[in-house]
């Protein structure tokens, strides 16, 4: 039986299940307490043991159907198995010895569990490309001589090549099955649509406990020495109550302009469907200001504010009823970034553009291709330089990064941070950036 | 539902029958879980959406045993002063102050102050003794002279860090108190964590626990969940709740609707005198079943589609 187990572990293995040696011993245990005789029970021990999540569970049944054949049903007349004796006392149906583990379907070569569809398992990290490396910052894939924003020319620019290594280092295609890895700019079906608004408040769940954690400095802040002092002379000196003092909340600003044109319009939604969750909360500390653009920018802050969730209104249809945003209009990041830039000039109150403010922190989402039109980068540039730091998240795959009409490498040297968010899971990865800084 | 002490030898099917006594319907993955459960010593992992009935498992389970149960409810921030424990500061002052003249009669003989701190070192570890310790759920489960269950509720609240100081007491039910050294579990305690899926938890986490994944019940099962659980429901009118309801989770609704509150609907159900699902019925009692504007609106709108 031991020996049975083994083949099936390596089978799940083959699988894609990441069983642990310390599992399969556990596997063991369970099947020598739950006991052979109900194959139902026996591959519920198994599956308690062996499958440690919902996915697992899916393609541990599928393997073990393969790998431990039903019993067929008992036949009065012409049974094949003459020698086989049918289970005595009269126990029913579920009461059958378990088989003998097929074979054909056990070793490396066995057909069956080869056939059997990997299940979703969290792949490596997508590429980050970082300007500026900082501490607790992944490290970038890439070997590219960044430099200090201060230390760059200030003369036209000459778009550049990534370097080839970078494309090499992007993940390999998708899988079919997790929403996390659909490539965004490929047609989805209505399914897979539903499955990646279902996925987005897991995503928001697993960003905000991240970013919690690392903010929380210490229990209650740091110790109030005059506080405490001035407590414990009503106990004669004896400090019986310890004071913290909290630090002030800082309220950085965020603002993101964000592409919604046809070619990333998928992309941005869900961009502004997870940023919104941090950011357009009541209570958020953050200050935020969101400008959509295709052809020039258009403030949405207020509207989306009052945006209710996809329950009440897709986020596509509050996009179209922006007013003044044409969204059938070629992309022109150059006359986008120059409104951004040139916002609240010459007025005494400037906006949130004209003045971001030292904590500002922007954040572009599009695939820079500009229909070939002048990309502006000085006005990219001095928008830039008035953030603390800049994050651009791309959904289009590094390969094509600067080609055609792209002109990524005319701002490109004004990021911090380069993401590509060609999947929910790349768009994420941005957001928790993005939080992160926050 | 009776104490056995341990299910050792007890089929899963005797747990499922002891369970159904109690009113709850249980299922062979289930009982066969806590079975395997018991017998391996391990932790039991129970996943699933809100309201299939995780936390009762855990409650059921303690009674079966006729043991304590020990909850710790998950939340974000949780850390280990609140879940394993704390050294009761106040505690310590006051029995300072109060031995203040013992400790001045202790020193009265030293002649220097090296000859003090002598004395102070050897009773200064009395104010960091058990007697000062308020232990938390997870100590508490760890030091109790009998098998307990520890309930880890909702633990994808949590977060990461919480997780991995969890890992030290599943795999060993040990945990190290710095001013009082390794405290090793004097029982094991039997331990059901549960979570609603809404994270990933970690691998290492799961490897250290039994899993099974609860979905909502079947249709067969969930009528039989309403008429055990609704005393004075008819058959048919359990058949039309519990279709209704699981045309409602098919649906495109914000929140699915759990077992407790399909009993809650069926027992409102059966007490403004319902006996099918009419227009008036449902405006009147479908509060009890969906906790969400959007969710209520759409239900009403157009209650034939879930019929």
């Amino acid at each position: 039986m031991i020996e049975a187990l083994q083949r099936f572990v390596a089978a799940l293995r083959k699988a894609g299940l990441r069983v642990s040696p310390a599992e399969a011993i556990d596997a063991a245990r369970a099947v020598r307490a739950a006991g052979l005789e109900e194959r139902e029970t026996f591959r519920l021990a198994l599956r308690a043991t062996l499958a440690k999540t919902r996915d697992n569970g899916r393609a541990f049944d599928r393997v073990f159907d393969g790998f431990f054949a039903a019993p067929e049903p008992p036949r009065k007349e012409g049974r094949r198995g003459k020698g086989v004796e049918p289970p005595a006392g009269g126990e029913g149906k579920r009461s059958r010895p378990l088989p003998d583990p097929e074979p054909e379907a056990t070793g490396d070569r066995g057909s069956r569990p080869s056939r059997v569809a990997p299940p979703r398992r969290l792949r490596p990290g997508r590429l980050i490309v970082l300007r500026r490396p900082r501490e607790g910052v992944p490290a970038a894939p890439v070997d590219r001589p960044w430099r200090p924003r201060a230390t760059l020319p200030r003369g036209p620019r000459v778009p550049r090549q990534f370097d080839p290594r970078a494309r090499r280092a992007v993940a390999p295609p998708p899988a079919a099955g997790n929403p996390r890895h659909f490539d965004l700019r490929s047609p989805l079906t209505g399914e897979q649509e539903a499955l990646l608004v279902r996925e987005i408040p897991r995503l928001i769940q697993e960003i905000r406990l991240r970013a919690g954690r690392r903010r929380r400095p210490g229990r209650a802040g740091r110790l109030w020495i005059a506080s405490m002092m001035r407590s414990s002379v009503a106990t004669g000196g004896v400090p019986f109550i310890i004071p913290y003092r909290e630090r002030r909340p800082r309220r950085p600003r965020l603002i993101v302009l964000a592409d919604v044109s046809w070619s990333v319009t998928r992309a941005s939604s869900l961009f502004l469907h997870l940023a919104s969750a941090f950011v357009m909360r009541p209570h958020s500390r953050c200050r935020a200001s969101i400008h959509l653009f295709v052809d020039r920018c258009v403030e949405a802050t207020e509207t989306l504010a009052r945006w209710k969730g996809p329950a009440r209104m897709p986020l596509s249809r509050l996009i179209e009823s922006l007013p003044g945003l044409n969204l059938k209009a070629p992309s022109d990041y150059g006359n986008a970034f120059y409104q951004a830039a040139r916002s609240g000039e010459g007025t005494r109150r400037a906006g949130p553009l004209g003045r971001p403010g030292r904590d500002a922190v922007l954040v572009v989402l599009g695939d820079a291709r500009s229909n070939f039109g002048d990309p502006q980068s000085w006005a990219f540039e001095d928008l830039a330089a008035r953030c603390r730091r800049v994050i651009w998240l791309n959904p289009e795959p590094a390969s094509l990064w600067n080609t055609g009409d792209s002109v990524l490498g005319q701002y490109v040297a004004s990021c911090d941070l380069l993401c590509e968010a060609r999947d929910l899971d790349g768009i994420a990865r941005g957001v928790a950036e993005i939080v992160r800084d926050l | 539902m009776t104490s056995t002490g341990s299910t050792n030898g007890i089929p899963p099917a005797e747990i499922s029958r002891r369970f159904e006594d109690s009113g709850f319907i249980c299922s062979a993955q289930v009982a066969t879980a806590l079975f395997l459960s018991d017998a391996l010593g391990k932790p039991l992992l129970l996943e699933g959406p809100p309201g299939v009935g995780k936390t009762e498992i855990a409650k059921l389970w303690a009674l079966f045993h006729g043991s304590e149960l020990i909850r710790l409810q998950c939340y974000e921030g949780l850390d280990e002063a609140r879940a394993l424990y704390e050294w009761s500061y106040g505690k310590q002052m006051l029995y300072a102050q109060l031995l203040r003249e013992k400790v001045g009669d202790l020193l009265a003989g030293a002649p220097d102050l090296r000859a003090s701190l002598g004395i102070l070192k050897g009773q200064a570890d009395e104010f960091f003794s058990r007697d000062f310790l308020l232990a938390r759920p997870l100590l508490a489960a760890i030091t109790s002279d009998s098998p307990v269950v520890l309930l880890i509720d909702e633990v994808d609240r949590s977060d990461e860090e919480f997780e991995a100081f969890l890992l030290e007491v599943l795999s060993d039910y040990q945990v190290s108190i710095p001013e009082l050294g390794t405290i090793v579990a004097r029982s094991h305690p039997r331990v059901i964590l549960t979570s609603n899926d809404t994270r990933e938890l970690s691998d290492a986490l799961r490897r250290r626990c039994l899993y099974l994944y609860i979905d909502f019940p079947p249709f067969e099962d969930e009528v039989r969940i309403v008429t055990a659980r609704v005393p004075g429901i008819s058959e048919d009118l359990a058949r039309r709740i519990v279709r209704f309801v699981q045309h409602l989770r098919k649906s495109d609704i914000r929140r699915s609707p759990g077992i407790a509150e399909v009993v809650d609907w069926a027992k409102a159900l059966v007490a403004v005198g319902a006996d099918a699902l009419s227009a008036e019925a449902l405006r009147s009692t479908l509060g009890a079943l969906l906790k969400n504007r959007d969710d209520l609106d759409r239900a009403l709108s157009d209650p034939g589609k879930y019929r």
